[in-house]
């Protein structure tokens, strides 16, 4: 019998037994609608609420505090260093791996603006460092999906309306002066450890592969390396031996060499070029040396400047932290005496870093003194921060609700190295403050504070807690191609005497927790379905009975026992089908009252979701195809008794 | 055509004799036989184990050059859809649909008929037996001469080879059941197709071209009408 005439048939029949059609379909329909609205509250929780507390797809691990390898026999012991990393990466299942450097050091935050208004706050720091490039790269990507463009195409886009400028002054807030057209500032593209100044007074103070030269940390090399882009190995100029680390001052020049960012590259905004000192031409790499300095070569160096307003101004007007160049006119000209010119200032996206304000009890009152043009610390926030404001400190600094993460790009704030409200821990280590921007978001950001670059925490680590504050990442972020890889991955990290952070190990009790519920919902609704399907086997035994006749007919004009059995499992699938479709739309209708109760009584709480129902296609489907299989288990048994009657005799004695 | 060859058949032979025995029995194609007989003598039974409805016997019976016990149920299924139609006494009409859908019912269940040729086909079997009036009517809005009339659409639907006819009068009144013979004798006159009655009317029987009488399950003499 073909699909189409078969299907005819059993609508034909459906038609006419419309009661014995709606009786069996409704314990499907309560089975169904059972095990669909928990489900779909199970996933959102999960989905809704625990994935945005707990990605997913994310695991970190720390080094196990108890060693067990003693006791087990198949342990590969790992370091928490870049050897560690690559082995993680040769995981399968991990896409990426980001390691993770904790500070290691007191530091408070201090945050003005149109957050926490123009008194400021100030409240303890927790960051941490994450590889720059990696969630550059991963903060850039997310910029591109969200337009829907590259940022190439981003650019081209705007071009045509663009306005010329000749430096960020010329550009509006949120633009920067690129290529002399003003385009949005990409955030994402500004993680990076700018190099910031730290002042260092010993090799103690420094990171490894960093030398304290001339009062700051910078990265040792040699003769050909290794450095970064825009900088080269050379011998820094001194005047005597402690402004050389551990190495010695001869001939005006450190005897250790040094990478340092050279003017041939572009110096960074906040820095000028520096020419070489020389005495003759073979003092110079380019072989001019023109009036004591060489003609071409130089080195980059932080600008210096004034700030002379105190902490009340600069709260009141942040351009001000800008400060002043000594001696400059707004214009590039020298100032003279007597004459009056706008002083020079930082550059756009730089300020002026003040090393040497702090003074005990004078903390934040007075900001003034000498210091060098900086760009701020990039720092990535974790989405959740922004739940914390909302639900937290939103009613209790009395400020409007923030709408999305994007409303924090760009947000300024500053934190102070080395002090804490708790305890002094860094003795004879100077505080010093400096300036952070908010770039952007991510997961793998610390949930309860800022996430800055990672050579830069290194290099904060050395200077307020020594070098073996640095030799080891603290933790290690997985991401996973895909939340399926989860198990797998578990079970390969148990080998490698590494364990869960506490986190990462919270979240999974939470989603055992929640498989736990999903499975008791599912034995439930399989009661519920069960019942159903022996409702069904008592229905179409009635029904069997019933139409014993029509089943002798149906045989005398041609069907097939196949045929017969197919008409009443055809049946039971319309059956399955609409009880499937009918438990869903009841299961989605209470879910909408369950949410709008949930609105009205409950009131806002952190990580609230929209909607604490999640109904995904393929649970949709698995409690539909559940419908189908429970329908044609109870259809079953009467379809074969059906097909099993001699035609002959239920013809004669029917 | 069909051939029965020692045919044995008992329900239940502990409780009661065999329904038939021993019974042999020879029908050439285009013939009109008539099974005569008192009830529970085994008609029936004979009927069901030629129409392919009834397997469970001894010897042999062969139709159409089908042996039809040893044949599967779909080949079976298809036998019935194809070469042999029924006719009950009680019609067997099926009350949701109407007639017809009764009379194109067999074309669910085999692809003799074109699905563009069944409206078509099923509007020439009622105008054939006289009922293409009442084509959209129910079955029990009708009279059972003309239910049997719709019942005989449906068996001539698919132009079967042979016709199975089980008491087709008994329901009906002396009119309709000879309005109903009329067809038979038309059908098998014209379009060659071999009838088998079973009935126990002797006037009805006298209609066919040879008796069969069957007594007991015994197939107890034949003879060959005027």
């Amino acid at each position: 019998m073909k699909l189409g005439k078969l299907s005819a048939v059993i609508f034909q029949n459906v038609r006419r037994n419309r009661k014995n059609f709606i009786f069996s379909t409704v314990g499907i329909t309560i089975g169904v609608s059972v095990f669909s609205f928990f489900v779909a509250l199970t996933v959102g929780i999960r989905e809704e609420v625990l994935n945005r507390i707990y990605p997913v797809d994310l695991i970190e691990v720390e080094p196990a505090s108890v060693s067990i390898a003693g006791a087990r026999s198949n342990v590969e012991r790992i370091g928490f260093n870049p050897e560690g990393v690559a082995v993680l990466q040769g995981i399968e299942g991990v896409a990426r791996v980001y390691p993770k450097l904790r500070s290691h050091f007191q530091a408070t935050y201090r945050m003005g603006g149109q957050l926490f208004g123009s008194q400021g706050v100030t409240f303890e720091a927790y960051f941490d460092g994450l590889d720059d490039g990696l969630l550059r790269a991963e903060l850039e990507k997310s910029a591109g999906r969200k337009s829907g463009k590259s940022m190439k195409d981003r650019l081209k886009a705007r071009y045509g309306r663009q306005h010329r400028c000749y430096d960020a002054e010329d550009c509006t807030p949120g633009e920067e002066c690129f290529e002399g057209l003003c385009r949005p500032i990409e955030y994402g593209s500004l993680f990076r450890d700018h190099g910031e100044f730290i002042p260092c007074k010993g090799e103690e103070m420094c990171a490894d592969g960093y030398g304290c030269v001339t009062g700051r940390c910078l990265k040792t090399c040699g003769t050909d390396g290794p450095c970064g882009p825009g900088e080269e190995c050379m011998a820094a100029g001194c005047r005597v031996d402690g402004e050389c680390g551990s190495g010695k001052c001869e001939g005006g020049r450190c005897s250790r060499t040094v990478c340092l960012p050279v003017c041939s590259a572009g110096c960074p905004p906040g820095t000028e070029c520096i020419p070489e000192t020389c005495k003759a031409d073979e003092d110079c790499r380019d072989g001019a040396c023109l009036d004591g300095r060489c003609a071409l070569a130089g080195t980059c160096s932080h600008v210096t400047c004034v700030q002379n307003h105190e902490e009340a101004e600069l709260m009141a007007n942040p351009d001000l932290r800008r400060g002043e160049l000594p001696g400059l006119c707004e214009d590039g000209t020298p100032m003279t005496p007597g004459a009056a010119c706008p002083p020079a200032r930082c550059p756009a996206s730089t300020y002026c870093s003040v090393q040497s304000y702090f003074r005990p009890g004078y903390l934040w009152k007075d900001r003034r003194g000498e210091g060098r043009c900086e760009e701020p610390i990039p720092v990535v926030l974790n989405p959740i921060v922004l739940e914390l404001f909302n639900m937290v400190l939103k009613s209790t600094l009395e400020k409007t609700q923030l709408g999305t993460m994007d409303t924090l790009l760009g947000y300024g704030g500053s934190v102070t190295f080395g002090h804490s409200f708790y305890k002094d821990t860094v003795k004879d280590r100077t505080p010093v403050e400096k300036r952070l921007v908010v770039v952007g978001y991510s997961n793998k950001a610390l949930e309860a504070g800022v996430t800055m670059p990672m050579s830069f925490v290194e290099r904060a680590n050395a200077r307020y807690k020594g070098k073996g504050a640095t030799r080891q990442f603290d933790s290690i972020i997985l991401q996973l191609a895909g939340a399926e890889y989860l198990p797998d991955v578990l079970s390969r990290l148990e080998q490698f005497n590494i364990q869960l952070s506490r986190r990462s190990a919270e979240a999974e009790k939470f989603r055992t927790v929640l498989l736990v519920a999903i499975a008791i919902f599912f034995i439930m609704a399989s009661i519920i379905l069960a019942i159903a399907a022996i409702n069904i086997t008592h229905t179409f035994l009635m029904v069997i009975y019933e139409r014993k006749r029509e089943i002798g007919i149906l045989r005398a004009i041609g069907a097939t026992k196949m045929d017969i059995r197919l008409l009443f499992l055809g049946e039971s699938l319309l059956i399955g089908a609409a009880g499937g479709a009918a438990g869903n739309g009841i299961a989605f209708g209470l879910s909408k009252a369950a949410d709008f109760l949930a609105n009205r009584y409950i009131g806002e709480f952190p990580f609230q979701p929209d909607t604490f129902f999640h109904f995904r296609p393929e649970w949709v489907a698995a409690s539909i195809a559940f419908a189908l299989f429970f329908s044609l288990l109870g259809a079953f048994f009467p379809a074969n008794r059906a097909a099993a009657m001699d035609p002959a005799r239920t013809l004669t004695l029917a | 055509m069909i051939r029965l060859t020692a045919i044995h058949k008992a329900y239940d032979p502990q409780a009661s004799g065999p329904v038939l025995r021993d019974a042999n029995l020879a029908i050439a194609s285009g013939e009109f036989v008539a099974i005569l007989g008192k009830s529970g003598s085994g008609k029936t039974t004979l009927l069901n184990i030629i129409g392919g409805l009834d397997r469970d016997y001894a010897g042999t019976a062969v139709v159409d050059g089908l042996e039809l016990k040893r044949m599967k149920d779909r080949d079976l299924s298809r036998f019935r859809n194809r070469t042999i139609s029924f006719v009950f006494q009680t019609f067997n009409l099926l009350p949701h649909l109407s007639c017809a859908e009764n009379v194109a019912y067999p074309a669910y269940f085999g692809d003799v008929v074109p699905r563009s040729e069944i409206g078509a086909r099923a509007r020439e079997a009622m105008e054939r037996v006289g009922i293409a009036h009442k084509s959209q009517a129910y079955p029990n809005t009708l009279s059972g001469g003309e239910r049997q009339r719709v019942a005989i659409a449906r068996a001539i639907f698919q132009r079967p080879k042979i016709l199975l006819a089980d008491e087709p009068t008994g329901n009906l009144d002396s009119a309709s059941g000879q309005h109903v013979m009329n067809l038979f004798l038309e059908l098998n006159r014209k379009d060659g197709v071999t009838v088998m009655l079973v009935t126990h009317d002797e006037h009805l029987a006298a209609l066919a071209h040879r008796i069969v009488r069957i007594a007991d399950g015994r197939i107890v003499g034949e003879e060959k009408t005027a």
